[in-house]
């Protein structure tokens, strides 16, 4: 065999692959564009439009942009909602997810049948969770009023029509779920090398020195990926809001998904919701951006 | 005595871990066990709120909700006809597109799986309206479509992320020794790849079940004849309505319906779905 008819050859063999390739990820392909890229220009377009479907979009530059930021006083409630949403349940899921997942963190008989216990509930569809915590709140029907009741005779109030409490009756709801985050820091605590702490035991160090000094740090790309993942699911919160308050009382807990998708779906004012997704992209966008931008500040990433 | 159990340490100086341990526990399985048991009371019980245990079971709150005063075995039908395609979907659709991204070369393949990833980051709601009226122009509002057509497109990235990852580290020798034999991709993905996959086919299939299970949104969009509901919907429905006030243990029972599914897939395929989770570290 001659160079030129091997090189001709690896050529078409190349060819030949790259058209497998295509072939592979052309379903992808079809799904990116028709389901995610396509749906984002259009709602990129419509945010700049009044639409009601029974009528054509129709142009209207930035009016949406600026009616939010200027004449919607829900809106601006929602966004106050939304980051205090976030700035409660995010620390609140982190603290309780890392301290279940350091006590279970042991070799010690039993420890499995508390971390089933412990992520069972997160295993609860939320739909069902939702459902489940609106009856356990009910004041009269639920379990938690009576027992408050029946123990100390004081009337509890009634959580989530109390716009002092119904947010963070929705947070609880968050940390009662909160398996999901302790098996990843479990997953964490167990790739922390056991040489660290014995050498940290052979410098005297207790064990609130080593928690500090070996623990977390070690824990900090695990607790910065928790972080992110968990500042994004607060902004797209939606089904236990929906179920739980819809908003309610007093717009107290009208999160940023609930009320766009009343302005758009309950409201039909497809524009302006969609000026409000453009908004929330940009949001999330900006405070990932800011957190990886901190990051360099606080995570360890030298692990040994 | 087994060898695993003789490297536990000894429990006594711990004592105080298992005293919080067990409080703990004993609190987060409370509302597991109150929704059980609440499920069957009978009507008058339910106005005993602190009664945890009651007596005799009232097993007939089942028979109600499924087929008598609310139709939850037509949406357990449903839910299930509309898991079993979006797993299938998934699956398929996945494993195919991470076999090209992982084991072929081609123009656009690192943008094309950056952009993929990069999909991961946008909220629904960014495409919710659009994708509404895209459904709505096919006439799929109602139908199952809109809940199972994007499975088999490679819609969810993390699927296809999960694949690539362990078909990255496959040996190439497999695959090059079939194509030497005259075997094309499509019978090497199909005979000699996918055969080798099972375990992250089920992972991806427990996820993808547990996703289409609890999927609330999209339903809620797509579907307004209570015929058509999956479980979520159904049990939506069912506390939208006025007369849940008096029939929480029926509500309750509607809960239990839906959750025991998921929480039996979990225990068959406990070992793999919490490493999988553990691993990825994303909530289907």
């Amino acid at each position: 065999m001659n160079s030129s008819t091997h090189k001709s050859l690896t050529m078409t063999n190349r060819r030949r692959e790259a058209l497998w390739g295509l072939l592979f990820v052309s379903p992808w392909i079809f799904g990116f564009v028709v389901f995610s890229a396509g749906p984002m220009i259009a709602s990129l377009y419509l945010s700049f439009t009044e639409y009601n479907v029974v009528q054509a979009p129709m142009w209207i530059g930035w009016e949406n942009y600026e009616r939010l930021f200027t004449s919607d006083r829900l809106y601006i409630k929602s966004l106050w909602v939304t980051l205090e949403y976030s700035m409660v349940r995010v620390p609140l899921v982190i603290i309780v997810g890392l301290a279940f997942a350091m006590l279970i963190n042991a070799r010690l008989r039993f420890m499995s049948v508390f971390r089933v216990s412990l992520y069972l509930p997160s295993v609860v569809p939320l739909v069902a969770a939702s459902v489940l915590w609106l009856w356990f709140l009910n004041p009269q029907l639920g379990f938690l009023n009576p027992l408050i009741r029946q123990v100390t005779g004081w009337p509890p109030p009634n959580w989530l029509r109390d716009p002092d409490f119904a947010l963070y009756a929705i947070v609880a709801l968050s940390v009662w779920q909160v398996g999901h985050t302790m098996m990843i820091f479990l997953a964490g605590l167990q790739e922390i090398p056991r040489d660290l702490y014995e050498a940290a035991e052979i410098d005297g160090c207790g064990p609130i020195q080593r928690m500090r000094h070996v623990t977390l740090p070690m824990m900090t790309p695990t607790i910065y990926f928790n972080l992110i993942i968990g500042v994004i699911q607060s902004f797209q919160a939606f089904a236990a809001v929906f179920i739980l308050t819809r908003g309610g009382p007093a717009n107290e807990t009208l999160i940023y998904v609930v009320y766009l998708y009343r302005r758009g779906v309950e409201y039909i004012e497809m524009g302006y919701a969609s000026a409000m997704a453009a908004i929330l992209v940009l949001a999330i966008l900006a405070l990932t951006a800011l957190i990886m931008k901190t990051s360099d500040k606080w995570v360890t990433y030298d692990r040994v | 005595m087994t060898a695993s159990d003789a490297a536990y340490e000894p429990w006594r100086p711990h004592i105080g871990r298992y005293i919080v341990l067990f409080g703990l526990s004993a609190i987060w399985l409370l509302p597991v066990v109150l929704l059980g048991t609440t499920s069957l009371k009978t009507q008058p019980q339910v106005y005993d709120a602190t009664r945890i245990f009651p007596w005799p079971l009232a097993w007939e709150n089942y028979k109600l909700v499924l087929f008598e005063s609310f139709p939850f075995a037509r949406f357990v039908f449903n839910s299930v006809v509309v898991a079993i395609a979006s797993v299938a979907g998934d699956v398929l659709s996945s494993a195919f597109i991470a076999y090209g991204f992982a084991q072929l070369r081609f123009p656009g393949r690192r943008i094309m799986f950056l952009l993929m990833i990069a999909t991961m980051m946008f909220p629904f709601a960014v495409r919710m309206i659009p994708l509404f009226l895209i459904f709505k122009e096919l006439d799929w509002i109602n139908t199952w479509y809109p809940l199972i057509a994007p499975s088999f497109f490679g819609t969810h990235a993390f699927f296809i992320f999960l694949f690539h990852q362990f078909f990255l580290g496959m040996p190439k020798s497999l695959m090059e020794a079939a194509r030497i034999d005259g075997a094309n991709e499509l019978q090497i993905w199909w005979r000699i790849v996918m055969p080798l996959s099972k375990p992250v086919v089920a992972v991806v299939a427990v996820l993808a079940f547990e996703q289409s299970w609890s999927d609330f949104m999209s339903p809620l969009l797509y579907l307004n004849d209570p015929k058509m509901y999956t479980l979520p919907m159904g049990l939506y429905s069912l506390i939208s309505g006025d007369d849940v006030a008096s029939n929480w243990h029926l509500v309750m029972a509607a809960t239990v319906t839906m959750i025991v599914p998921v929480v039996a897939v979990f225990i068959v395929a406990q070992r793999f779905f919490v490493r999988g989770v553990t691993a990825s570290g994303i909530k289907g």
